[in-house]
């Protein structure tokens, strides 16, 4: 089975994906499953993942499902068919 | 209760019909805590001050550098190696002495932070660091006492309003991700921005007007010149504000 979540992107992000992309995973597939799925280039990849292959502290993802968007810190949380997932990058500079 | 020179000194903004004597002498009596006084902090304060904010409490424990020149209005030639604190103060009390000024030369940390924010009716989150940030939401929660946070990099900004026990914290936005405090790009104009928006955000919720960026994350992309709000909700698990916290 396949499912499709759409995917949001702003600022900076935008800029190198696109206003938004529907991307069709398998039904069992993680929010890492997105993330490596989108990262299909080295700049793609490097604006989400460390060179450990972590995702950087200052990705934001935004999960709206069945309601208000919820700011989610789980790479391992199942995604759904339907679901839309935001992604920014976090500021901390003053 | 406002006396005649406060109505022409702020008659401008007397005039506006949401706002008028009785939003201004909320204002006289207002209390916020602004902690850090750079980049955003230095907007912050300018704008409280000259709306005229009863009571200002900054605290700031850095000294001028030449570098904080470009974007640290508060901050002039001539005060570089001074406190930061110091540099601050000297600038507000020129710009509005009718109001009360304090300035703390201190390190917020969790021995201090409960004392320093006690007894204010808004916090400005004008930090330059993710645990200073975090030790301020924790506060504003406990202390049931609203957030305004803003936060810059090179012509990005965000803006985000935390009323504790009813909308999403800053916690509840990012987890308490803290990547390693380094040297960031800033264009002066971005924390101008920004700290506009939370001064702003300040003076509507003292006076009880308007919308509030509360739930509302407002990102902002100078180069492209777009402003982009995004929903947010609380997260129940929230280990700041959720049930369990």
């Amino acid at each position: 089975m396949v499912m499709k979540v759409k995917v949001k992107f702003y600022v900076d992000f935008k800029k190198v994906f696109g206003d938004e992309r529907a991307v069709e995973l398998t039904d069992t597939a993680t929010m890492r499953d997105l993330l490596v799925a989108l990262g299909d280039s080295t700049q793609r990849s490097q604006m989400i993942f460390d060179e450990a292959g972590k995702v950087k502290p200052s990705v934001t993802l935004l999960l709206r499902r069945n309601g208000s968007p919820k700011s989610v810190d789980k790479e391992q949380i199942v995604l759904e068919d339907n679901d839309t997932v935001m992604i920014f990058k976090a500021l901390f500079g003053g | 209760m406002l006396d005649q020179r406060d109505l022409e000194r702020y008659s401008r903004q007397i005039m506006l019909d949401n706002l008028g004597e009785k939003g201004q002498e909320k204002l006289k009596r207002a209390k916020i805590f602004i902690a850090g006084c750079g980049g955003l902090g230095s907007p912050v304060a300018l704008y409280l001050a000259a709306a005229g904010m009863g009571e200002i409490r900054i605290v700031d424990s850095d000294r001028v550098e030449t570098s904080n020149l470009n974007r640290q209005v508060l901050h002039w030639d001539g005060d570089v190696g001074k406190s930061k604190a110091d540099s601050a103060a000297e600038k507000l009390k020129k710009l509005n002495g009718e109001i009360r000024i304090e300035t703390i030369d201190e390190v917020i940390d969790e021995s201090n932070i409960d004392n320093l924010v006690t007894g204010f009716d808004g916090i400005v989150d004008a930090m330059d660091n993710m645990p200073t940030r975090y030790l301020l939401n924790r506060a504003a929660i406990d202390n049931n006492i609203p957030l305004f946070h803003g936060a810059v990099q090179g012509f990005e900004g965000r803006a985000l309003t935390v009323i504790p026990g009813q909308t999403a914290c800053l916690w509840c936005l990012y987890h308490g991700s803290a990547p390693p405090q380094e040297k960031f790009p800033v264009i002066g104009v971005t924390p101008a921005v920004i700290g506009s928006i939370q001064a702003n955000e300040a003076i509507k919720h003292t006076v009880g007007i308007g919308e509030l960026l509360a739930n509302r994350l407002l990102i902002y992309d100078g180069l492209d010149l777009q402003f982009t709000e995004i929903e947010i909700s609380r997260d129940p698990y929230c280990i700041q504000c959720g049930k369990s916290a």
